[in-house]
């Protein structure tokens, strides 16, 4: 097991390069220029490159590429050309956010879904379960800010349950924080317990017709015995993958409903840094994605040990 | 008995009176756009600019007429032959870290402003020497006498002049500022880009005595705090203040106003003053656009209604069809030499391009569709110039590449351009010396770089102009020649609408966005 673990430590080291690589010069060679977005509307030429120079983006690229590199091998960011704080400090401003959403619609997600699935494959064909399917082709199809501003009108302007944008940190309260995530929670949740349910449904249905499964109905199994002992466990490895990918979309951001909700998170650091064309912040935020992204794969691979002995040997 | 009620009672109105002291009137505001740097010489950022004016104060201010007003300084003189100035600073002025406001701090800061405003530029190239007689008063001798020069140190916009200490203002333009103190009404109190920018009021603030006007007159901090949230949502933002979480916004998306009517809690009006006029930028030194007939077959093509239109829908309230490039109602408004972009005729642009003899050659246009009223402007303008005889080439492009794009004067197949379209704000189309489109200096000039000795000639006309009479006969001709030459067409003017909880009162009228002044009920 740890020779497993290990092996997939010593493969990060190789896409890590990849991706500092592709990211860098995707950015330099693409259009745009942020010493012209520093500058401004009526800056002249003159002013734009003593930016540039001062920013180094005059060097050649490969000088560039490899300085950068350097500093990253030392966990060096760099600094934002535009507000000069620190990139990893923009980001550790977003983590909290991003993360606390990110667990909490997963936890919503998984509440709704699995019951959802297992229920409608067990009882599939039937009216329930068609009802079930359309509604997590609903849930999967409506835009997440057609689902957002609805549960604002509805809870935050007509019920005043929840406030309508804003996030209010851990340090402020846990319940305060909690409360300022729910509307943002189940819109997120709306789309991901609907993928998760129709995965867990069609896993649910390829298992119940196993042989093992008919096996302990012919033991005289109860049904409840049959769904949780037997067929529960085995669709594991498939909705655990889903759950992975799933959670690691939500920790890369998700602007749209960062945006209804004016959650400061991760989605909207890397379009906002994008669009301005803030390198740093760009190659920080996609280098801390990529390991977000590793890690959580190699969680998802050590879970599949839980759910399947084979994968132990 | 009667002593032990007497003192409850005083102990419990001392208890609600302290109660009351310790109760912090914050304001919240959603304003357009973001902060994402705080040095006001390094670029021409509205919202960064209108933070800068609660930090920082200036040494003289524009008021609600146009005129500029001693704000930091108390005392000034002229000699006789306009070439000696001598200013004195008023009594009280502090700095957030509780130093006094020094000669040394002014004219290290004025010296750091005229290495990048194009009229400390002008000053520059006319100052003899700048010197401190004392503590609180400096002397600015000039080699001639300049009549812009007050309005240089009272500069509204791009770039105001703005008085930091002078460990700040030796930074180089370009190099991170170490801290931002100021000695303005509010105190930095907290930044995280992208999300808060807030400040506090500075106690020790010594406001001028006037009413406040504009910019001039006293900023008065009637607030604890300032808070302006970046909320990128327009319609997240109106649900805020809808829900009481927020205090103002400016921006309110034009199809959602009809939802604050009837709405007692909210006040909403057009602001911030002259609002923003909307510009064809035309490149003048790549075919086909080098040719003048050409170009003002492009003013022939346009017209204001239609672009004002599409930006504002049925709120006519909301713009006006303006023929002056210096926006209407302002000092410099005129409709000299206008004629040709106020109403569209397709039939006299093709003509025109008949006579330049075009020869189909494609307009290459930057439309930035990340911008939603580039994007839907840009479509508008295509359908108007195609009717008008134009082949255009719409090149879709983000914001950044076309602000990248835009300074390559190269030809179309080096990565050069011809036409794009934008937005200024009033404060800064109003006046000829902030009115970026108004000169003809060849490469010096805006981008699209017109090269026209008439036209330069009458921009320095102006500039050396001695009194209003003179400025405004000045900017007439200006104007006329600018659109002889089509250094830009202008689309409109309109105004942005802002919404605000009837708690407050004292909002100030001016073309930026002016947080001082502002008081909130409870």
């Amino acid at each position: 097991m740890n020779s497993f673990v290990f092996k997939r430590l010593l493969s990060v080291v190789p896409v890590v390069l990849v991706v500092l690589v592709t990211v860098f010069l995707l950015l330099h060679i693409g259009p745009g220029d942020p010493a012209a977005m520093i500058a401004g509307e009526n800056a002249t030429r003159e002013q734009i490159e003593e930016i540039r120079q001062r920013l180094m983006l005059d060097r050649p690229l490969l000088e560039q590429l490899w300085l950068y590199l350097g500093n990253v091998a030392s966990l060096n960011f760099g600094e934002s050309v535009y507000s000069g704080f620190p990139v990893m400090s923009l980001i550790l401003q977003r983590v909290e956010p991003t993360a606390i959403l990110a667990i909490y619609t997963m936890v919503l997600s998984i509440l709704i879904s699995i019951p959802m699935g297992v229920w409608a494959a067990w009882r599939a064909g039937t009216t329930l379960d068609r009802a079930l399917v359309i509604a997590s082709v609903i849930g999967f199809s409506v835009p997440v800010f057609v689902i957002g501003y609805a549960l604002v009108e509805i809870f935050a302007l007509r019920l005043r349950w929840f406030p309508v944008q804003g996030y209010k940190s851990l340090a402020d309260g846990f319940l305060a924080c909690i409360r300022s995530l729910t509307l943002p929670a189940i819109t997120l949740a709306f789309l991901f317990s609907a993928l998760v349910a129709r995965i867990a449904r069609a896993t649910m249905l390829e298992v119940l017709s196993e042989d093992y499964i008919r096996t302990a109905r012919a033991k005289g199994a109860r049904n409840r015995r049959v769904l949780i002992v037997h067929a529960l466990k085995n669709i594991g490895v498939p909705v655990v993958t889903v759950i992975g990918t799933s959670f690691a979309a939500l920790l890369g951001g998700v602007v749209i409903t960062e945006s209804v909700f004016n959650i400061p998170g991760m989605g909207r650091l890397t379009v906002d840094a994008i669009l301005t064309r803030d390198y740093p912040v760009v190659q920080g935020v996609l280098i801390s994605f990529s390991f977000v992204l590793i890690a959580i794969n190699l969680l998802v691979d050590l879970s599949y040990a839980l759910f399947d002995p084979r994968v132990r040997q | 008995m009667k002593f032990m009620k007497t003192a409850s009672l005083a102990a419990l109105m001392t208890c609600a009176s302290f109660g009351l002291a310790q109760a912090e009137s914050v304001l919240k505001i959603r304003d357009v756009g973001d902060i994402q740097q705080m040095d006001p010489l390094l670029s021409t950022n509205y919202p960064m600019r209108d933070m800068s004016y609660l930090i920082w104060d200036t040494l003289f201010a524009v008021d609600a007429n146009f005129e500029v007003q001693p704000q930091m300084v108390g005392d000034y003189s002229v000699s006789d032959d306009g070439k000696t100035y001598e200013f004195t600073l008023r009594d009280g002025l502090m700095f957030h870290d509780g130093a006094a406001v020094t000669t040394a701090d002014v004219i290290a800061s004025i010296e750091r402003w005229m290495s990048k405003d194009s009229l400390g530029l002008q000053i520059k190239k006319r100052l003899d020497k700048i010197e401190a007689i004392d503590d609180t008063s400096w002397r600015i001798v000039l080699t001639e006498p300049f009549g812009q020069l007050l309005n240089g140190l009272g500069r509204m916009t791009a770039y105001p002049l703005f008085i930091m200490p002078e460990r700040l203002a030796k930074t180089p333009i370009g190099e991170k500022l170490p801290d931002l103190t100021g000695s303005g009404p509010f105190k930095l109190a907290d930044w995280q880009p992208g999300v808060v920018f807030a400040v506090e009021k500075f106690d020790d603030y010594a406001p001028r005595d006037e009413p406040p006007s504009n910019l001039a007159g006293g900023k008065l901090a009637k607030v604890d705090r300032i808070e302006r949230l970046t909320i990128p949502d327009g319609m997240s933002a109106l649900n805020a203040l809808l829900a009481g979480e927020i205090d103002m916004l400016t921006g309110v998306p034009y199809d959602a106003i009809a939802l604050l009517d009837g709405d007692d809690s909210i006040e909403y009006g057009p602001r911030p003053m002259l609002g923003q006029s909307v510009q064809i930028v035309l490149n003048h030194t790549q075919p086909p656009l080098d040719n003048i007939k050409v170009r003002q077959a492009v003013q022939l093509a346009l017209s204001q209604e239609a672009f004002m239109l599409t930006l504002l829908g049925d709120h006519d309230e909301l713009y006006e069809i303006c023929p002056s490039i210096f926006m209407c109602g302002a000092p410099y408004a005129t409709d000299v030499n206008s004629e040709r972009y106020m109403t569209e005729d397709y039939e006299g642009a093709k003509a025109l391009l008949k006579e330049a003899g075009y020869d189909g050659t494609p307009i290459t246009f930057l439309h930035p569709t990340d911008q939603q009223f580039q994007r839907d402007m840009g479509i508008v303008l295509i359908d108007k110039l195609q009717k008008g005889g134009f082949v255009v080439d719409d090149r879709q492009i983000d914001l950044a590449t076309m602000f990248s794009r835009r300074n390559n004067n190269g030809p179309v197949a080096e990565g050069g351009w011809n036409m794009f379209l934008t937005a200024f704000g009033g404060d800064a189309m109003m006046d000829p010396l902030t009115n970026p489109y108004v000169t003809g200096a060849c490469e010096n000039a805006f981008v699209g770089w017109p090269c026209d000795e008439e036209l330069q000639a009458n921009w320095n006309e102006f500039l050396l102009a001695g009194d209003a009479e003179a400025r405004k006969a000045a900017a007439v001709k200006i104007q006329d020649r600018s659109n002889e030459i089509v250094t830009f067409v202008p689309m409109g003017q309109y105004s942005g609408v802002s919404a605000w909880s009837s708690k407050l009162d004292g909002l100030i009228q001016s073309p930026l966005q002016v947080y001082w002044n502002i008081e909130k009920s409870e």
